[in-house]
């Protein structure tokens, strides 16, 4: 197992006491010893999780990648060595009782044990992937990673109280667009990622957080009649249903045009290792297609089976590609969000693509706000 | 076209002509006028004059609104004189005789510059740093905190230049130096001052309307005949109206950024309407990799906004079709509350809720730029990492502007906004691109009574919900297209990336930022530069122009190197 600070390989027996033989640092985790992952996997999860420590996650976002990458990784040298050696016997095994020399056949008994255990050891890994820690797994093993090495600066974690409110007079003004997500975890990986800096936006969730700003966030928002509200959720039914909540409820928007960005069913290609099954029905007047209620009857997904960047990106592309209602271009609201590829739905449309594919940075056209 | 230097105290003989020989590009004419203790030099392509008489020496470069025939001789006559009404664009020195005191003195906003260094008890001083720059007993050493700053802002902040010891004047301040002393003064500030009588938003319209129509005519002076840069946005577009009002046959120039162009409709709407001429000037990667060196000669400092060869190619636009005056429309975000704002308002909102964020204004503010603040670890090589000073400079200049007082929240950032991007990048940039073509360059939205009046009104006028300069848009919408007033605006649109990673700005890209120019400059990591010369995706990077905004923050601070360090320094 390699060290990955000094970058050093090292077997059980030399690494007593959890620490690496050579430089003498300790180690998080060792499978040898029942953990589903190296330090080198664990670290390398949390590189592509944070962009390579540019973008801030929540712990739902390491839960996912953990699961992405499957335990310590793709079958290393060894286990490739153990199948190569293991044929090898094998195959001299029986090329020697082919010429009578029935002694060696000890041979392949012993190739085939070390196939064996070979297969063993893959299998147990491929039947890791997929799987995922539970947020008290999570925390413990991410404990254990802050004392051998040090916390991910990347990872978001709530203060404990937020040092200062707002000043009055911000109830005052507004924002160009909001994003209500249906988790307050999602709308954590916005806001530490400065989204609402960089785009004019408001993040809220359905359920009202951020506590402390909530009601004065919301009262900014009603001080806009041309605000965009984009709908950001996971892959449920409850998820499915915001984007007409937040349509239909004058509470939140007495008029605000609102875009459902996703997740949606028909955005969840590639992201079959973070499939849940479901756990109820869709109610019979959800605002669903029928392709839609066939997947969801059978199966969920959390946005945060996404990586963070990803889940930035898309969204901005979302926002970019919103129709532009100010350019006095289109004769009514329909025709603007037709031209802009959006799907009228009961007093919202839905966006299909933005979530659906990787994003990168974009540039011109909408993309001049901010 | 004008510029003035000189020196308080003693100097080697030939100084101002050294002075002066530095600064060519500002008239053909030159004058020099020694009297006991002070040496006035003076450049001009009109028909000013340094104002003598026995009792005082006064130069005046640049224009004051409402203009008069001879600046210099006026304010001479009039020393010491109430500079509350004092505006227009200049940089002036006075010396007086009996007292031997000299008083250099800047605009309200910083359209001209005045830059001053002390040696020996003497004080040198001129409106362009190439003046002082060509004092041959000068010692000049680099000061790499001027450098890291202009690495966050894209220009230089401030009042330290990159030179150390020397000082640019701040704008709307006056500078005293007697008897080796030196004192500075202001006479204008903006201060947040709310005037009850404008909660009537009619009022507040139409007093707005008044004032900023005055502020246009005040500048134009004798000249019929104007150039007007019209991006087809708000600000622009209502100086053209005013410049009509006024009586102006108005040429508006306009960019053409082809596909890629996101107010190139809005522009041709505002001409039509007011049916002024309109000429595009063409932009692409090739005419702008073209013009770099050329704009690169005329600026004095490094300014990394990708807006500025543009401007450049707008004035050579502009001093082809035979115009020598050019108004743009400038300031209205920072006096109004534009776009601009929205971020830091959001910002403040959310402040405070996640360990490892930055919690202060401060830092906000200056995440605001999207250079390399917070960058500096990828960036910096660790010898130049050990030359930009101590931690918290950039913090410090803000103090002023962003603590916590009375005032209101925008009121804070607007100060903040008009004192750096307005008096240290805006206006000074504008002004070298236009005076790069014998162009005066006028910018009637920075007018000191339209400023006073924008901080009386409620702030609810200015950001009103979402909708950024409300009050100006109100007083607009009877007088332009709906879509040049209630458009959502976001700032010019510079196709930057596209341009800096084209095939025809390689050989410019590699010539400043390949791996052999990084290395001798020593100031930068070379990977870093050539992991954004590679245009690679960014995890943390939403919008792509932030790839071509940071490149061009190196490629204009390495050319301006060249200019004014490597050919300069002992």
């Amino acid at each position: 197992m390699k060290c990955i600070r000094c970058d050093k390989d090292s077997n059980k027996r030399a690494r007593a006491g959890g620490q690496c033989p050579h430089c003498s640092e300790p180690f998080a985790f060792d499978p040898t010893s029942g953990d589903p992952f190296t330090d080198a996997a664990f670290n390398k999860s949390l590189e592509l999780v944070s962009g390579n420590g540019k973008v801030r996650w929540v712990d739902d976002n390491l839960r996912y990648e953990l699961a992405r990458r499957g335990g310590a990784g793709k079958a290393g040298c060894g286990v490739v060595g153990v199948f190569a050696l293991g044929g090898a016997l094998v195959f001299f095994g029986l090329i020697g009782a082919a010429n009578g020399v029935f002694g060696l056949l000890v041979l392949s008994a012993l190739g085939v044990v070390l196939l064996l255990a070979g297969a063993a050891v893959s299998l147990d890994r491929r039947k890791w992937k997929g799987q995922l820690l539970s947020k008290p797994e999570l925390e413990e093993y991410l404990r254990r990673w802050a004392a051998a090495h040090k916390p991910p600066l990347t990872r978001i974690v709530r203060r404990r109280e937020v040092e200062r409110a707002p000043p009055a007079e911000l109830a005052e003004y507004s924002f160009d667009r909001a994003v209500i997500c249906d988790r307050s975890e999602t709308v954590d990986l916005l806001l530490a990622n400065n989204f609402h800096f960089e785009n004019n936006c408001a993040v809220l969730s359905s359920g009202g957080y951020p506590r402390h700003i909530f009601d004065t966030v919301r009262t900014m928002l009603r001080n806009n009649p041309r605000l965009y509200v984009f709908a950001l959720h996971d892959a449920t039914v409850q998820g499915c249903m915001l984007a007409q909540q937040l349509a239909q409820s004058y509470e939140w928007f007495p008029s605000a045009l609102v875009i459902d960005v996703g997740l949606r069913p028909g955005h969840t290609h590639g992201l079959e290792f973070a499939f849940q099954p479901a756990t109820k029905l869709v109610p019979v007047n959800a605002p669903v297609t029928a392709e839609e209620r066939e997947w969801l009857d059978k199966h969920t997904c959390e946005l945060a089976g996404l990586r963070p960047d990803q889940i930035i990106k898309r969204l901005y592309r979302a926002m970019a590609s919103a129709p532009d209602l100010s350019l006095g271009k289109y004769p009514n609201l329909a025709a603007a969000a037709a031209a802009a590829g959006l799907v009228v739905a009961g007093g919202y449309y839905v966006d299909q693509n933005a979530l659906r594919s990787k994003a990168q940075a974009s540039d011109g056209g909408g993309d001049s706000f901010g | 076209m004008s510029a003035l230097c000189g020196f308080a105290g003693q100097a080697a003989p030939g100084v101002v002509e050294a002075m002066l020989a530095a600064i060519t590009s500002r008239g053909e004419r030159q004058e020099i006028v020694a009297v006991p203790g002070c040496t006035l030099g003076y450049r001009t392509t009109g028909a000013g004059a340094i104002a003598r008489d026995e009792r005082s020496v006064l130069a005046f470069a640049g224009t004051l609104a409402p203009g008069v025939e001879s600046p210099a001789e006026a304010l001479r006559e009039r020393w010491p004189f109430d500079f509350s009404e004092l505006d227009g664009a200049f940089a002036l020195a006075h010396w007086s005789l009996p007292a031997r005191s000299l008083s250099l003195c800047r605009d309200p906003f910083g359209v001209r510059s005045l830059y001053y260094v002390a040696h020996a008890d003497t004080l040198y001083f001129a409106s362009e740093l190439r003046a002082l720059l060509a004092i041959p007993q000068l010692p000049r050493t680099l000061d790499f905190a001027a450098i890291h700053k202009y690495l966050t802002f894209s220009f230089v902040p401030g009042d330290a230049m990159p030179f150390a010891g020397i000082k640019r004047l701040p704008p709307g301040q006056l500078l005293t130096f007697c008897d080796g002393k030196l004192a500075t003064t202001r006479y204008f500030t903006l201060e947040e001052q709310l005037d009850p009588r404008f909660e009537e938003q009619d009022r507040a319209v139409r007093v707005v309307r008044r004032v900023a129509q005055r502020a246009t005519r005040r500048r134009l002076f004798d000249t019929r005949r104007v150039a007007l840069f019209l991006s087809g946005g708000l600000d622009s577009a209502s100086v053209a109206v005013w410049l009509k009002h006024a009586g102006a046959e108005v040429h508006a120039f306009s960019l053409d950024f082809g596909e890629h162009s996101v107010e190139r409709d809005q522009a041709r709407e505002a001409a039509a309407a007011l049916e002024i001429p309109q000429r595009w000037v063409p932009v692409t990667a090739e005419v702008i990799a073209d013009a770099f060196e050329r704009a690169a000669d005329h600026l004095e400092l490094p300014f990394g906004d990708p807006v500025t060869v543009p401007q450049f190619l707008l004035g050579r636009a502009a001093s082809a079709a035979g115009l020598d005056t050019v108004f743009n429309g400038e300031g209205g975000d920072q006096l109004f509350g534009g776009w601009t704002n929205k971020p830091m308002i959001a910002a403040e909102v959310y402040a405070g809720m996640y360990e490892q964020e930055p919690a202060s204004r401060a830092e906000m503010y200056l995440q605001s730029y999207h250079r390399f603040y917070g960058s500096e670890d990828e960036l910096y090589s660790p010898d130049f990492k050990t030359r930009i000073g101590a931690p918290g400079q950039r913090r410090a200049l803000l103090q002023p502007y962003l603590a916590d007082d009375d005032h209101s929240f925008l009121s804070h950032i607007r100060t903040a906004d008009i004192a750096l991007k307005g008096s240290d990048n805006i206006l000074p940039r504008a002004e070298a691109m236009a005076s790069a073509w014998g162009l005066r360059l006028e910018v009637p939205l920075f007018d000191r009574k339209l400023a006073r009046l924008a901080f009386r009104l409620p702030p609810q006028l200015k950001l009103h919900g979402a909708c950024e300069k409300f009050v100006l848009k109100l007083a607009m919408q009877k007088l332009l297209p709906s879509a040049n007033v209630w458009r959502r605006k976001f700032g010019m649109s510079v196709p930057i990336t596209d341009y800096v990673l084209s095939p025809a700005f390689t050989p410019l890209r590699e010539e400043l930022l390949g791996e052999r120019a990084v290395r001798a400059r020593g100031f930068f990591r070379p990977q870093f530069i050539a992991e954004l010369c590679s245009g690679q995706d960014q995890p943390n990077e939403t919008r792509r122009r932030r790839v071509g905004e940071r490149l061009w923050v190196l490629m204009m601070l390495e050319a301006w190197m060249r200019r004014f360090v490597d050919r300069s320094l002992r």
